[in-house]
This record gives structure tokens, C-alpha cells and sequence, in this order.
């Protein structure tokens, strides 16, 4: 479980914790987390613990290899808010920023 | 006779295996959406025919684009199906797997891209596979024919097992990691110089300086195969060919078939070009100009295709493409769209959405100029200097970009993001390279030559009849009070619906300036796709988007007309 202080306007179903936020605040416990897989740094690992969105954004990423429980990369980010390119199971494939932000991951390793 | 269908996720080697069983060639390239409709052949088992329908590729059976759609409608009518796997992925493409066993009819997997599998690692227990599915598993490489006895071999085995019933989408991801676990090992690997070329082809900051390497390569290369086929084959052919079309010319003397075969002398000799006999430019054309072009192009889109770098190019392209209302995927039908305008908009498909679809298909048409055009441009301004090949494209380039700039806003819509595999780096097999590119080069020919004949016929037709006068009367305010060009030039507009390098060719005896054959070559582009592009938009869009696809074609034809010419020619 995380705790969560801010409002995300891109997924407004999500929030978004600040980890300094808490520090400051002495809320412990700081590394239990989930973010989306944007957040991941260029070249790290993290595992998908949720795919945020309905039956048929699961299901169009599960076939893709997108699902929970997969080791995630990320490989590429674009600039401008362009799509991710992320690696699952030896195969790199991209997708649009919209979808990755939906895809929830936790402690990156 | 039954029908077998080759059913598989996207870029899995489908088309390669249907070749391989068929005898039939068809396009098989190294990214996911490289068949959009289905093809047909026959196979002989025992005494019985068979026929085999390669489908396109699909990662479930609910579709999601119309490729997806053909994919589904080819299964229902499916008696047996070849379920393609890529044994390098094999945890995600057992999920169709389950779900065509799920509907009952027999299936015999092929576990392609076994020596890939073997090479990065990974082991599969064809044996625990076949017991837990219930269905013969064949290892195959398509590519090499590997495998491909044993497949044919064991067809008659395939079927459908009793016991995988219909079941919910976690059930099935369950039995897939039961399955994977049961059959599967993957052994670490180490980095290898071709993991090292993709990373550095993905990331934004190595990979665009390499994309615009490797296009401004792409291009020099081009004109650098079709320049050497002009220089050292095809041009001298024609100059041992010259004395004997006339000998014919002398032989059949002065009259209607003169015109009709050799067409008009130019200071007694034959201009190629111009003369619009059907043994001179009927043939010239084609030939001598055209297919050098043709045969380089499509070397390099082979070998380009085949390397799996076009997936690399829509990942990059993608933020750009969003701006146009389609997503990085939409580059692969402009890049299709240089060698011929039909194929590009057939791939036009693998989009998702209609909107999507209109504007691919749209831009293409309008901007996107197709090689036979292109050699003819480079053949005849080429003489003027590079400076005007460069502003027809530098033009053709930025109708593109604000016609898809206004196409986003006006056409109503989604255009949802991209969702693209990135296959691993091939090395493009030479062999393949040549038959697909002779495939292509083949297709060209029977195109080609009879509408260029059509066409040489008709002008000879048009002009005999007095046509040609009475349509450029008709025609002339605009073309010649608003593009500021010759009132004949309204012939060759007309025949560029016939065939675009014809049309430009038709230019040339009209002495224009090269500014005013540089706007007479770019509205060829703009006003109208030729009669082939127009079909296929038809039938890929409908009738009423084909209107509105037209009326927004003819509408930038005037304005950019206008434009050019009020920048170009002055008033």
C-alpha cells in the first residue's frame, strides 16, 4: 500500500505520491510504492502489479505480454509526451504514454 | 478439398511458411502487419488438393483493426488451421493458440523460428508441449524449409482436443504459465553487437541522428542503383534499339500507323520521350526510365523491410504522426506509397481506426509520390538541375505535413496510440531480397505496360479526334489563368489518371520552363491518384469518404497550384 497526496489530472482515477512529501512529513515506510511504468528510470526493471483500465485495455496488453505478475523495462522514453518503448519477456515493444501510464508498476529493482 | 488456414500473431513468419507449402510467393517482411489481406494456393496431400489461405496475423480472435477482421473472417471459414507460433515467444502466442483450440476445430502448430529460439537460449519440450495441447507440435524455420516435410507430413494428424473448453481470459493466462513452466527453459544470454544496434536505434537521442542516416543512405543508394542500371544497361539497350525502330518507321512509311507505332519525328529522329509511339515512348518509358528505378527502390525497401527496422522508424516517427491524426505505424504505408501508391494504401489497414485510415490513405494520394512518377521527375528535371527535383519533393513534403495538420482537425474521430512490436534485428537474406524485390519488379510490368500502351493509344486517339483542343479550351482558366501553364498541359493531367510517368513525360514537348514543369509535376502528384490508387480507395474507404477524399484532393490541387505559381512565376 502507498499513500497518496496528489492528484493526478492525466489518470484522475490514480494518485500520485511524492516520496519527499512524506519524508518531510515522517511518514515511513517510503519504498512501498506504485507508479506507473513511466516512471521507471531508462534501462531499469520493476514488476507490473496492475494494469489500470478496462477489460479491453487488459486484454489488448495481455497479448502484447503486458501483464501483471512480468518483469517490466523500460527501454526509451520519447519527449513531447511521445509513446515508451518497454521490454517484457526478451520482446521490446511500444506504447503510447497514455497506455504505459496505466500500466502500475512496483520497486523498481 | 479442405480448407487450411495459417492463423498466428503478427509477424511470426505466416507468409513465409504459406510460400513454403504453396510453391505461391507472396510478401513476407520483418514487421508485424506485412500481410493486411489474405492469399490463396494449393497444396497436394496424398491424392487430395488442398487449399491453403495465409491470413494475416492477429493476436486474438476479437479483431482490432481490419487486417484483424480478415484474420477472423478466414478462420470461420477455416477446416483445419496451421496455428504459426514464434518459438522465440512462445508464452504470448500460445493465448491464440488456446483460443482457436477453445472453437473446436482441428490445429497442428508450427513452432517457427526454432534455430532463433535455440540461439537466444531458449529450450521447448516439443513432446510435453504436444501432451499438454493435445495437437502435434512441428519445430519449424520457415525461412531455410526446415521442418516444413515434417509439417506437411503430419497435417492429417492435427485435431482438436476434448478436453480445453471454453474458458475466461485469467483461466487461459493460468494454463499458459502452467504449459510454459511444464515445457519451457530460457538459459541467460549475454549482449550481443545486434542488441547493442537496437538499443541504439530506440533511444531518442541516438536514434534520430541514425534515422536520418540512414534515409538520406536509403535515397543515395537509389539513385545511385537506378542511375547506374540507366547509364550502363537500359540506355545502351535503347541505342542499339534506335536503328531498328527506324527501320520500322521507314518500312511502314508515312500514315496512321506510323503515328500509331512510332509517333511523331522530332528533326527526323525519334525523341523518345516525345515522339508517343507505342514502340518508341510506349516502351522507352517503361523500361528505360521507369524500371531501373523500380528495381532500386525496391531492393532497398526489401532489404529495409527485412531488417526489422521500419517498426524502429514508426516508434520515432510517432509524436510527429499524432500531429497528423495517425499514429507512428502510418510511416510504413508512406514508405510503401514511394514504390507504388496501391500497396501503401492497402497497408493503410493495419490502423485502427477509420479516421486513421481516411487520412493514411488521403495523404498518400495527395503527397506521396510513387517511384514510376519519381524516375520520370528525376529523368526530366533532373537535366535542369537538382535544384528543381528538390522543390517538387521540398513541396510535395509540406502538402503532407499541413494537409495532415488540417486533416486531424476536420475528419471526426479517434486516432488511439500506437501498440507496436518491435521485432529483433534480422540480417535480410539476399536470396529472399531479390525474389521479393523480382516479385515487385514483376507486378510492375503487368501493370504498367498495358496502361502506359492504354494510354499512348489514347493520346493518339484524343489528339486524332481534336479532343485534346476542345478539352484544353474547357480547362484553360484554370490551368492557364490560375497555374500560369499551357493550356496542352491539360492532357497530360488527363492522362495521369491513366499513369502518372507517362504524364510527366507528356510535359516535355510543350516547352515549358523548368518553374513551370516544376508546378506541372507537383499538381500531378496532388490533383488526382491514378486509376489503380483510385480503385483500391474505394474499395478501402467507401464511396462517400472517396468523394470527400477527392473534393479535398482537387480543393489543395488549386490552392497549391495558385500558390506556386504566384510564388514561383510571379503574376
Amino acid at each position: 500500500m502507498g499513500i497518496y497526496l496528489w492528484k493526478n489530472t492525466r489518470a484522475p482515477n490514480r494518485l500520485i505520491y511524492i516520496p519527499a512529501v512524506t519524508k518531510l512529513l515522517g511518514i515511513p515506510n517510503v519504498n512501498i510504492m506504485e507508479k506507473p511504468v513511466t516512471y521507471l528510470e531508462t534501462g531499469k526493471n520493476a514488476v507490473i502489479i496492475r494494469l489500470e483500465g478496462g477489460y479491453l485495455f487488459r486484454k489488448k496488453m495481455g497479448a502484447m505480454g503486458i501483464r501483471e505478475q512480468k518483469t517490466i523495462r523500460l527501454v526509451a522514453k520519447y519527449p513531447f509526451h511521445g509513446p515508451v518503448v518497454v521490454e517484457v519477456d526478451g520482446r521490446e515493444m511500444t506504447i503510447g504514454r497514455r497506455m504505459a501510464e496505466h500500466v502500475i508498476i512496483g520497486d523498481p529493482e | 478439398m479442405k480448407k487450411i488456414v495459417l492463423m498466428g500473431n503478427p509477424n511470426v513468419g505466416k507468409s513465409v511458411v504459406f510460400s513454403r507449402l504453396t510453391g505461391a510467393n507472396v510478401i513476407a517482411s520483418n514487421y508485424p502487419g506485412t500481410t493486411v489481406d489474405f492469399s490463396k494456393g494449393r497444396m497436394c496431400l496424398g491424392k487430395e488438393g488442398h487449399e491453403i489461405i495465409d491470413a494475416p496475423g492477429t493476436y486474438s480472435l476479437e479483431p482490432s483493426n481490419k487486417a484483424e477482421e480478415v484474420a477472423l473472417e478466414m478462420f470461420g471459414q477455416a477446416d483445419l488451421i496451421i496455428n504459426v507460433a514464434d518459438a522465440t515467444n512462445l508464452e504470448r502466442n500460445l493465448y491464440l493458440t488456446l483460443q482457436i483450440l477453445e472453437q473446436k476445430k482441428p490445429v497442428i502448430l508450427a513452432l517457427n523460428m526454432w534455430d532463433e529460439a535455440r540461439h537466444t537460449g531458449i529450450s521447448i519440450d516439443i513432446k510435453k508441449l504436444e501432451y499438454d495441447l493435445q495437437i502435434p507440435v512441428v519445430p519449424t524455420v520457415a525461412l531455410s524449409g526446415e521442418g516444413i516435410c515434417d509439417l506437411i507430413g503430419r497435417i492429417d494428424e492435427a485435431r482438436s482436443p476434448e478436453k480445453i473448453e471454453p474458458m475466461n481470459e485469467s483461466d487461459r493466462w493460468i494454463k499458459i504459465g502452467e504449459i510454459i513452466r511444464n515445457v519451457q527453459q530460457v538459459t541467460h544470454r549475454h549482449h550481443t553487437l545486434r542488441d547493442w544496434i537496437s538499443e541504439a536505434s530506440i533511444q531518442p537521442l541516438t536514434g534520430f541522428p541514425i534515422a536520418l542516416a540512414v534515409i538520406v543512405a536509403a535515397l543515395w543508394l537509389v539513385t545511385l542503383i537506378g542511375e547506374t542500371l540507366i547509364s550502363y544497361i537500359f540506355g545502351p539497350l535503347f541505342t542499339l534499339y534506335t536503328p531498328i525502330a527506324m527501320g520500322i518507321s521507314t518500312w511502314l512509311g508515312p500514315g496512321f500507323l506510323q503515328e500509331l507505332l512510332i509517333g511523331k519525328l522530332i528533326d527526323g529522329q525519334i525523341d523518345y520521350i516525345q515522339s508517343m509511339g507505342l514502340l518508341t515512348t510506349g516502351i522507352y518509358v517503361p523500361f528505360a526510365m521507369v524500371l531501373p528505378y523500380i528495381i532500386a527502390f525496391y531492393s532497398v525497401l526489401a532489404v529495409f523491410e527485412d531488417s526489422g527496422y521500419l517498426p524502429r522508424l514508426a516508434t520515432l516517427t510517432d509524436t510527429i504522426f499524432h500531429r497528423f491524426g495517425m499514429h507512428g505505424f502510418g510511416i510504413i504505408p508512406v514508405f510503401l506509397g514511394l514504390g507504388c501508391n496501391v500497396p501503401g494504401v492497402l497497408a493503410a489497414r493495419s490502423l485502427e481506426t477509420k479516421k486513421q485510415r481516411f487520412i493514411a490513405a488521403t495523404l498518400i494520394a495527395i503527397s506521396v509520390p510513387c517511384m514510376a512518377k519519381n524516375a520520370m521527375v528525376f529523368g526530366i528535371l533532373g537535366s535542369y538541375g537538382t535544384g528543381y527535383i528538390i522543390l517538387v519533393f521540398a513541396t510535395l513534403f509540406l502538402v503532407f505535413v499541413i494537409s495532415g495538420l488540417i486533416l486531424n482537425r476536420i475528419i471526426k474521430g479517434d486516432s488511439p496510440e500506437i501498440c507496436l512490436e518491435i521485432p529483433p534485428y534480422r540480417k535480410p537474406d539476399t536470396l529472399t531480397v531479390l525474389k521479393k524485390t523480382w516479385m515487385r519488379i514483376r507486378w510492375f510490368l503487368q501493370e504498367a505496360i498495358p496502361f502506359l500502351f492504354l494510354g499512348v493509344l489514347l493520346i493518339n486517339l484524343l489528339y486524332a479526334v481534336g479532343f485534346v483542343e476542345w478539352l484544353g479550351g474547357i480547362f484553360a482558366p484554370v490551368i492557364q489563368g490560375w497555374f500560369g501553364l499551357p493550356k496542352e498541359a491539360t492532357t497530360a493531367l488527363l492522362v495521369g489518371f491513366l499513369r502518372k510517368d507517362l504524364a510527366v513525360g507528356m510535359l516535355l514537348p510543350l516547352g515549358m520552363s523548368p518553374v513551370q514543369l516544376v508546378i506541372a509535376t507537383t499538381l500531378l502528384t496532388i490533383y488526382f491518384p491514378c486509376v489503380g490508387t483510385f480503385a483500391v480507395m474505394f474499395k478501402e474507404l467507401g464511396i462517400r469518404d472517396m468523394i470527400k477524399a477527392t473534393a479535398f484532393m482537387a480543393g489543395t490541387a488549386l490552392v497549391v497550384g495558385g500558390m506556386m505559381r504566384f510564388v514561383l512565376l510571379g503574376i
